[in-house]
């Protein structure tokens, strides 16, 4: 037999509960534009009866029911979901910076454009095909001097700049670690808070939310494992645990950069820069430093005409099998009786073969490019040879001497052998050493490297765009899972508070029953 | 005109892919936002569209057989465009017929990564549907009592919410 207040109870369960479910959907709706909150949904079941077995057990038929309890209140969220956007995620944080960088490397190049690099070699060959039509115009070797100054100088900008996105980049890393590591200490705390509330029995689901931000923010920077654990999340960052429990173990840049060479680090924005800088950044600069000592010092072949006179002591390696033959007086053999043709290593060891127009004389041209520290020329370093930036006439154009013996021997100053020579460089196949299997022409080398960029940014350009909308395609289903809709909510508003007008017009009624019952029964005549 | 026929049918099959790139997109939408409705409409549209397609590759070999008889080679040869244009001698003709190919190249590149794409959206899609059933059908893979093994076979119910039998 149930007791007498029974109703009442059942009245009372009913009220709170549907309070319960009022509140959270009061709390549903206004978070609905919360990053990261997923909805709460208030699981009810049916109070327990209070019938057990017994032997008291009355013998009323069947159990009276005792209303409803509320167990818990959940979150609604799919796991599988998160794993799914926190892969995509990853994937599209590494391919956006990719791509970014390629843009940048492309602005760096500046291809095809009429200022940029192509251009300023074009200008430079021009300059000596000037000079060919009269090589002792001072105006031609001024243009001569500019020119090359504007292409070393290009070269030196280009290599300033790639230096400067490399440093960026690098500082842009050590940046992205210490947002990780705040991230991973939010993951850390919250682990300890969550542990603390669980242990009560209560579901912080506000908190868990939270958490799961935190591994969606850190998943763009890098590729992130979750294992739930009994005391939190274990996160694992490019294949190294870092946090367990509330415990957390710092990222480092070091660490994500070997996790990169060893092959761990395998997404997200940090990838994408270490990738950028170690294979793009790296690859680019290599290429222009390449470019710069190919063009200054690189084996090409040219053809001597007949009658040149080879500045005395020339070492060419035109004997059998290619073995070294000296010109010089003694031998007999400074002059040439035939066209010549001959490898000298690039436009330095062409320079050296021909006559300067300075002095009374015959003097040699020296290195026509050096570099400004004295070490092996680089894109950074090279430079034209400062003796030629004081005095353009030492820029060496003739290949032909006058007179015999060393005191009147006088250089023939129109001569242009050597300024034509240099000009038909243009087209001429230089030997890029390992970087290319088989000679190039610098103008098709440097498309070659323009051509590679447009490439590879347009193809990072097609896997950021896939990675965006596949990104987008999670995290819409994932949206339509735990994502508050306010139809939705609203509909639950009305039903919860019809539920609860019903549950206290339940407990008036039976607070008129117990009235009747307390003041009026037993009374009869009163 | 053999040759301008064979020109066209390749103009046709351009025109063909480019609706079907178009359809791609629409699928692309659709799969992003889960459209189920949608979907099934644009890809009885495309199958529609791949007949036409089949249809055109008909056209392009018999016209491309065609031009060949007309430039007097019997047999029949397999010979792709690039090779087809050597037979062309009117340089204008020759470079018409080069540029609808690479154009043609071009709009089959496009399709193939957007294709490419909406593979993935599908795969990505499928994988969570394919997650769902599982956790739905979970068949228990270690049984908490013993049984006799000779009633095994009987007793093998799968503890999924839904009645698989058909």
């Amino acid at each position: 037999m149930v007791s007498t207040f029974h109703g009442i109870e059942t009245a009372k369960r009913s009220l709170n509960t549907q309070t319960a479910a009022l509140n959270t959907t009061g709390h549903n709706i206004s978070n609905a534009n919360t990053a990261g909150y997923s909805r709460q949904v208030v699981s009810m079941k049916a109070s327990e009866s209070m019938e057990a077995y017994g032997l008291n057990r009355s013998v009323v038929r069947g159990q009276m029911g005792t209303g409803v309890e509320f167990t818990a209140i959940e979150r609604v969220r799919q796991t599988f979901l998160d794993d799914q956007y926190r892969n995509e995620n990853s994937s599209l944080g590494g391919w956006s910076i990719r791509y970014d960088t390629l843009n940048k490397l492309e602005t760096i190049m500046n291809e095809p454009s009429d200022t940029g690099m192509r251009k300023v070699m074009d200008n430079f060959w021009n300059a000596w095909s000037d000079l060919s039509q009269d090589p002792q115009d001072v105006t031609n070797r001024k243009i001569v001097k500019e020119t090359t100054l504007a292409l070393t100088d290009a070269l030196n900008q280009t290599s300033k700049q790639l230096d400067a996105l490399e440093t960026d980049l690098t500082s842009n890393i050590t940046l992205k670690t210490t947002e990780m590591n705040s991230l991973l200490q939010s993951v850390a705390d919250l682990n300890g808070n969550i542990t603390k509330l669980e242990s009560l029995g209560d579901n912080p689901n506000d908190l868990r939310d939270q958490r799961d931000y935190a591994i969606d923010k850190l998943s763009k920077l890098a590729n992130v494992q979750v294992t739930q654990l009994d005391n939190g999340y274990q996160v694992t960052v490019a294949g190294q645990m870092v946090v367990t429990g509330s415990e957390l173990t710092p990222v480092t840049a070091d660490g994500l950069q070997a996790a990169f060479t060893g092959g761990t680090l395998t997404g997200g924005e940090v990838y994408g820069m270490v990738l950028s800088r170690d294979r793009y950044v790296a690859d680019y600069k290599n290429q222009m430093n390449q470019l710069a000592n190919t063009l200054a010092n690189g084996n090409i072949e040219v053809t001597l005409p007949k009658g040149t006179v080879l500045p005395e002591g020339t070492v060419l390696n035109t004997g059998p099998n290619n073995t070294a033959v000296t010109y010089s007086n003694a031998n007999n053999n400074r002059t040439l009786t035939s066209d010549l043709k001959v490898t000298v290593q690039g436009i330095n060891g062409l320079h050296q073969l021909g006559y300067t127009i300075s002095g009374t004389t015959p003097t040699k041209g020296d290195a026509f490019f050096t570099s400004k520290d004295g070490a092996a020329i680089t894109a950074g370093n090279i430079t034209l040879n400062p003796d030629i930036q004081s005095d353009p006439n030492k820029i060496a154009t003739s290949l032909r001497v006058d007179g015999t013996g060393t005191t009147d021997e006088k250089v023939i100053l129109g001569n242009n052998a050597l300024a034509m020579a240099m000009a038909n460089l243009k087209n001429v196949k230089f030997d890029f050493g390992a970087a290319l299997s088989s000679p190039t022409s610098v103008d098709d080398y440097f498309s070659s490297i323009a051509g590679q960029l447009g490439v590879q940014t347009q193809e990072a350009e097609r896997q950021s765009q896939n990675a965006q909308l596949l990104t987008e395609q999670v995290d819409l289903s994932r949206q339509s899972v735990s994502g508050v809709s306010l139809d939705e909510e609203m509909s639950n508003l009305i039903k919860f508070q019809h539920a609860y007008s019903a549950s206290s017009r339940f407990m008036t009624t039976f607070d008129q029953l117990l009235d009747k019952l307390i003041n009026s029964t037993g009374r009869v005549g009163l | 005109m053999p040759l301008e026929r064979l020109m066209d049918v390749l103009e046709h099959l351009r025109e063909a892919h480019e609706q079907l790139i178009a359809l791609g997109t629409q699928k692309k939408e659709a799969l992003i936002s889960n459209k189920v409705e949608q979907l099934i409409q644009v890809m009885n549209q495309e199958s529609k569209m791949s007949r036409h397609i089949e249809q055109l590759d008909e056209q392009r070999l018999q016209a491309a057989y065609e031009f060949l008889q007309e430039r007097g080679i019997k047999s029949k040869l397999n010979l792709n465009i690039t090779e087809l244009s050597r037979l062309v001698f009117d340089v204008e003709d020759k470079q018409r017929l080069l540029q609808i190919q690479k154009n043609l190249a071009d709009t089959l590149g496009e399709l193939k990564k957007l294709n490419e794409l909406n593979q993935q959206l599908i795969k990505q899609a499928l994988s969570y549907i394919d997650f769902s059933i599982e956790s739905m059908s979970y068949y228990a893979e270690s049984e908490a009592v013993y049984q006799r093994p000779a009633d095994k076979s009987t007793s093998a119910v799968r503890a999924g919410l839904f009645d698989t039998r058909a």
